[in-house]
């Protein structure tokens, strides 16, 4: 049966109180401070590992800005290139129908030329054939009197005149 | 018998000398219409590239037979001394210091057939009135001039030809 005795409990109590004091002023405190030493390096760590997060979240951000800039001017010079060639393009059009235009004038004009010194060749071939067969029937057919005619018709001619 | 470097007053004196002053001014203007008339006189005389042995068989066998004997030495000589292709300019300055030395021009009268003495006169005296000047008149003949005559007057050319009226109405042909 349970019987209460003193001497056993007193002892029990001082028993108790020398752990408890033993383990209060001799195994706790550096407990608590390897503890506490390893709060701080997680709070720390905790500390240094949102900081990281947070440069890194701004680090991504700047990427993607960057890329997004990236993308901007990729799609600018893309844009641009695009432009340029289509420009390039209207420009080497035009140049070509001018140098066409220019080209076909110039023929127009060389075209123009050569039927116009045709027509001056045969004009020219014409007149000069239809002088000579003239000389020709002047020289054949004037008489002396016909030819003194015209001999004194030229010196009055000359007499006429007031200067030479 | 004429010896002379282009001294063109030596060649005056020397043709006044023997009286052949005359025959050699005519045998220019001879020579002027030989080398229009006729192809190969300027060809072949004129030419710098052609020897002086070419020249000068060219000039006996076509041009001396139509010109005096003081004319034909002078182009000989022009020949001998590669000059002839400056005779223009030769015959030019000798006729300008002649016509100095006897104060009067030297005027070529081309027509068909010679003109009579009375013609003659009548353009001489109109001439003379127009000009100014006395003159000497030349008068060589040409097929080429079919009516009415050509006068030269140093540059001055004066056409009353019918050519020149063939031509006018050539070109008004052509015009219209």
């Amino acid at each position: 049966m349970f019987t209460f005795e003193p001497g056993v409990g007193i002892w029990s109590v001082l028993s108790f109180l020398l752990v408890f004091f033993f383990l209060q002023h001799f195994v706790y405190p550096p407990m608590r401070k390897i503890l506490d030493e390893r709060r701080k390096t997680i709070e720390f760590s905790l500390e240094e590992s949102q900081k990281n997060r947070i440069e890194a979240k701004k680090l991504f951000d700047q990427a993607e800005d960057q890329l997004k800039g990236v993308r901007q001017d990729a799609q600018q010079i893309l844009s641009d290139a695009q432009r340029r060639g289509k420009e390039l393009e209207n420009e080497h059009q035009a140049r070509a129908m001018e140098e066409y235009r220019t080209i076909r004038n110039e023929k127009q004009k060389e075209l123009a030329q050569m039927e116009k010194d045709f027509l001056d060749s045969v004009e020219n071939h014409v007149a000069a054939l239809v002088l000579q067969a003239c000389q020709k029937i002047l020289s054949v057919d004037l008489t002396p009197d016909q030819k003194e005619q015209i001999i004194q018709k030229r010196i009055k001619e000359l007499e006429n005149l007031k200067a030479i | 018998m004429l010896n002379f470097q282009y001294n063109l007053k030596e060649l005056i004196e020397t043709l006044e000398e023997h009286g052949e002053t005359d025959e050699f001014i005519r045998d220019t203007f001879r020579f002027n219409l030989l080398a229009d008339e006729n192809f190969g006189v300027e060809e072949v005389l004129f030419d710098a590239h052609i020897s002086r042995e070419s020249k000068l068989k060219f000039l006996s066998e076509t041009i001396t037979s139509h010109i005096g004997s003081s004319f034909n030495a002078f182009l000989e000589q022009l020949i001998q001394n590669d000059d002839i292709v400056f005779y223009q300019l030769i015959i030019s300055k000798f006729l300008n210091l002649l016509e100095k030395e006897k104060d009067c021009l030297f005027v070529e009268l081309t027509s068909a057939e010679p003109l009579n003495r009375a013609n003659l006169d009548r353009i001489k005296h109109t001439l003379e009135h127009l000009t100014r000047n006395s003159l000497y008149l030349y008068n060589s003949t040409s097929k080429k001039v079919v009516g009415g005559f050509l006068i030269k007057i140093g540059e001055r050319v004066l056409d009353l030809t019918l050519q020149n009226d063939l031509e006018k109405l050539k070109f008004k042909l052509k015009a219209s």
